[in-house]
């Protein structure tokens, strides 16, 4: 069961750059702010699996940003329901309305509309922070997290040994 | 390419939405289930179980066996019991977010069964109803009244100051003191030896001749003292005579009296203890009153959770949704569904005398949405002890502005045994057995309810308790049917219920027949009685009349004998001395002229 787990994420995790890390942890992001039961959300899945990017980056930020949804929950259930009670935006969430696409996308709920647009509108500057900081992260603290207990003790576990046969000996 | 695509990626993928769909396969009946049960005793505020949920395919829908609804408040009992649920599901509205059941029919639907174990909830939904005071017994000054028992003729004899015993009393005691007084008097008078004396002193004092001038004058003194002592008893025995006279005046006019006595008497009596039933007003709410209480209080949970199933989003403004769920704001759309609708539903419901079919069509908790009203049929099928049952109803809440509910329901042939109708420990009076039609409808608008209920009992047998029911089985005995109208108005939680009833007529009716013949045979007996004391005082009294009468006659005699004695004899005897004493005078003279 492990090694069919550690196979799955090297499969994911083929990409390792700080583009690939910063992708999965923006996308991972909209995730977390959005519904989990929803069409965006598959779509989203669909992309991280298809396309390399980081999948461990992924669901640390989805486990993460599902958290600071849940804190910011009203905040964006309010923007959602401003955005479909708009009156300059009724035609268009009327013609979107019967679209069983659209309908499917659950796009008239207020908190996956809110959660989907939050998060559209922080992926860019997200992304930016996030990609800086991974190459930061890279150049000066690698060497000293790899030395810490923690990892060590990480590093000793069954899983991670399983991972590193599979993925050549890398922490991606 | 490859470098930003991975082909294994697609098939892990496709491999954790296979897993994914697996699991939601595997767990799918069990999350049904859960989520029943939460939300459901959520909803009800007692415990909703549910024994088993099965997911189908072919077609797409669900299938419980089962289900339990707990009474709140009745947590040993269930509200409702489905034994099996059938679902068939719309699958393309349900990924919209919709749950749209084309039709749902669950078999042995069962009420207010037991439960096993209790179904409350760690906290009750609300406190139990308020009991009611066993003190209240809930009768009516009238029927007291009503329960009153007629005194014995001896209890009126006692209490009552009636004229008759009085008169009676005093009509003897009259009786005797004028016996007496005459008897008195009676003594007083001469008897015959006395008045032969008188004639015996004639005789004496006219015995012999004249033989001068001054036996003339002895003779004539002693005949004018026994006039005077004629004349003294005379006038004695005259006003005897008179005295009985007076007494049987006076004794017949207060005979004459004493006799309209018991009459008068009677008429008193009946006003006094008269069993008027024109104040038994309303026997009929009264009766049948705490019946339709509790008919009403049995169906208004099921109206209120039938009003319920269509008007729970009336809200114009969706509230702030909890967290992690979201508000669905709907746009105009040519055929849009609501988020739950069971376009018809049809349940057999298991009663103890045969099974009803309720169908109902459009169940929805946003009819705005769907825009046709929640129709509700029931239907019958070979109840025993009721020959039809048909209830028809529809809630319309379409526009919650308009909202209305109609309800209407016939009943045809209903066999009623052992129907309490007034318990109290005065009287208690129960339907042993009846047969009821009943047509009804109610209408509630904008909470305001306005219905009728004509029922008809007929082949009703009445059973009594209580301290004085046995006094009203006789004015029941002849009431075998009667009908009613309920009047209801209030709103549908408090409810105005008002009855009309043909039973107060007739228990009027009956009543004065009963009573009528009660009081005609206290009346004949009291009337027996008063007559009896009548006759106790007549009897002495025409004895003593007709002694009063010989009384009178001797009187009238001897005052005839006096009076001859007067007139005849003691004149004759001084007009034979006068003569006598002429001739000797005249016999003189001649020989003193020769």
């Amino acid at each position: 069961m492990l090694t069919l787990l550690a196979k799955l994420l090297k499969t994911l995790n083929a990409g390792g750059s700080p583009v690939q890390v910063s992708l999965g942890f923006t996308l991972g992001m909209i995730l977390g702010l959005t519904p989990l039961w929803s069409l965006s959300n598959l779509v989203l899945l669909f992309v991280v699996t298809v396309f390399r990017i980081n999948f461990t980056a992924f669901l640390l930020a989805a486990i993460v940003f599902s958290g600071v949804a849940y804190l910011f929950d009203p905040l964006m259930e309010g923007v959602g329901y401003a955005l479909l009670t708009a009156p300059a935006l009724q035609e268009l969430w009327t013609t979107l309305y019967g679209s069983d696409l659209a309908r499917l996308a659950h796009f008239n709920n207020t908190l996956v509309l809110g959660g989907l647009v939050t998060g559209l509108l922080a992926a860019l500057p997200f992304f930016l922070v996030v990609n800086f900081l991974v190459k930061k992260y890279r150049q000066h603290l690698l060497a000293w997290v790899m030395k810490t207990k923690l990892m060590k003790l990480l590093k000793a576990s069954k899983f991670y040994q399983i991972y590193s046969k599979l993925s050549g000996g890398a922490l991606a | 390419m490859k470098k930003i695509v991975r082909p294994a990626g697609l098939i892990a993928f496709i491999g954790l939405i296979a897993l994914f769909a697996a699991i939601w396969f595997l767990a799918a009946g069990w999350l049904i289930k859960l989520a029943i049960e939460e939300g459901g005793s959520a909803a009800v505020g007692a415990r909703v179980e549910l024994d088993d949920a099965v997911l189908t395919f072919s077609p797409f829908g669900v299938t419980l066996s089962n289900l339990q609804v707990t009474d709140p408040d009745n947590p040993m009992q269930n509200l409702v019991q489905l034994g099996v649920v059938e679902a068939r599901i719309e699958p393309g509205k349900l990924l919209w977010g919709q749950l749209i059941v084309d039709e749902l029919v669950a078999e042995r639907v069962r009420l207010n069964t037991l439960r096993a174990r209790s179904g409350a909830l760690a906290e009750p939904r609300s406190a139990a109803p308020e009991e009611r005071s066993p003190e209240s017994d809930g009768q009516p000054a009238d029927l007291a009244a009503l329960n009153k028992n007629l005194p014995s003729v001896d209890e009126i004899l006692a209490r009552e100051p009636l004229a008759t015993l009085a008169l009676s009393e005093a009509f003897g005691q009259r009786v005797a003191s004028s016996r007496e007084q005459i008897e008195q008097r009676l003594e007083a008078l001469p008897d015959q030896v006395a008045l032969q004396a008188y004639q015996q002193r004639v005789d004496e004092i006219t015995a012999g001749k004249v033989t001068s001038l001054d036996d003339f004058k002895r003779r004539k003194a002693a005949l004018d003292q026994l006039k005077k002592d004629i004349r003294r008893d005379k006038e004695a025995l005259s006003a005897a005579k008179e005295v009985i006279k007076s007494a049987r005046t006076e004794l017949g006019a207060e005979f004459a009296k004493l006799k309209q006595a018991p009459a008068q008497d009677l008429a008193k009596i009946r006003e006094k203890y008269s069993l008027s039933s024109d104040n038994l007003a309303n026997f009929g709410g009264l009766f049948l009153g705490e019946q339709a209480q509790r008919w009403i209080e049995k169906a208004q949970p099921w109206l209120t959770q039938l009003q319920q199933l269509s008007q729970a989003d009336e809200h114009e403004e969706p509230p702030a949704p909890p967290r992690g769920e979201g508000r669905v704001i709907r746009f105009p759309t040519r055929e849009d569904l609501p988020d739950l609708l069971v376009r018809q539903a049809r349940l057999g419901l298991e009663t103890g005398n045969g099974n009803i079919v309720v169908v109902l069509a459009d169940v929805t908790p946003q009819p705005a949405i769907l825009g046709r009203p929640m129709r509700l049929k029931a239907v019958g099928e070979s109840l025993a002890g009721m020959e039809a049952l048909r209830v028809d109803g529809v809630f319309d809440h379409v526009d919650p502005e308009q909202a209305s509910d109609r309800l209407t329901w016939a009943i045809e042939g209903w066999q009623l045994q052992n129907v309490d109708l007034l318990e109290s420990k005065k009287m208690a009076v129960s339907l042993a057995r009846a047969q009821l039609t009943m047509n009804g409808e109610a209408d509630i608008t904008q909470d305001d309810l306005q219905g009728k209920v004509d029922s008809r009992f007929k082949n009703v047998e009445w059973q009594l308790g209580g301290e004085q029911g046995a006094g009203m089985k006789s004015v029941l005995a002849g009431i075998d049917r009667f009908s009613a109208v309920v009047t209801l108005g209030g709103t549908p939680l408090s409810p105005d219920v008002r009855i009309r009833s043909d039973l107060d007529e007739k228990l009027k009716s009956s009543l004065s027949r009963t009573v009528k013949a009660r009081q005609a045979a206290l009346e004949q007996r009291l009337k027996t009685r008063l007559d009896e004391q009548v006759t106790a005082v007549a009897g002495p009294y025409r004895q003593r009349l007709a002694s009063f009468n010989q009384y009178q006659g001797d009187i009238d005699q001897k005052i005839a004998t006096t009076e001859a004695l007067l007139k005849a004899q003691v004149k004759d005897a001084m007009d034979e001395q006068r003569e006598e004493l002429k001739d000797r005078l005249k016999d003189k003279l001649k020989g003193l002229r020769f």
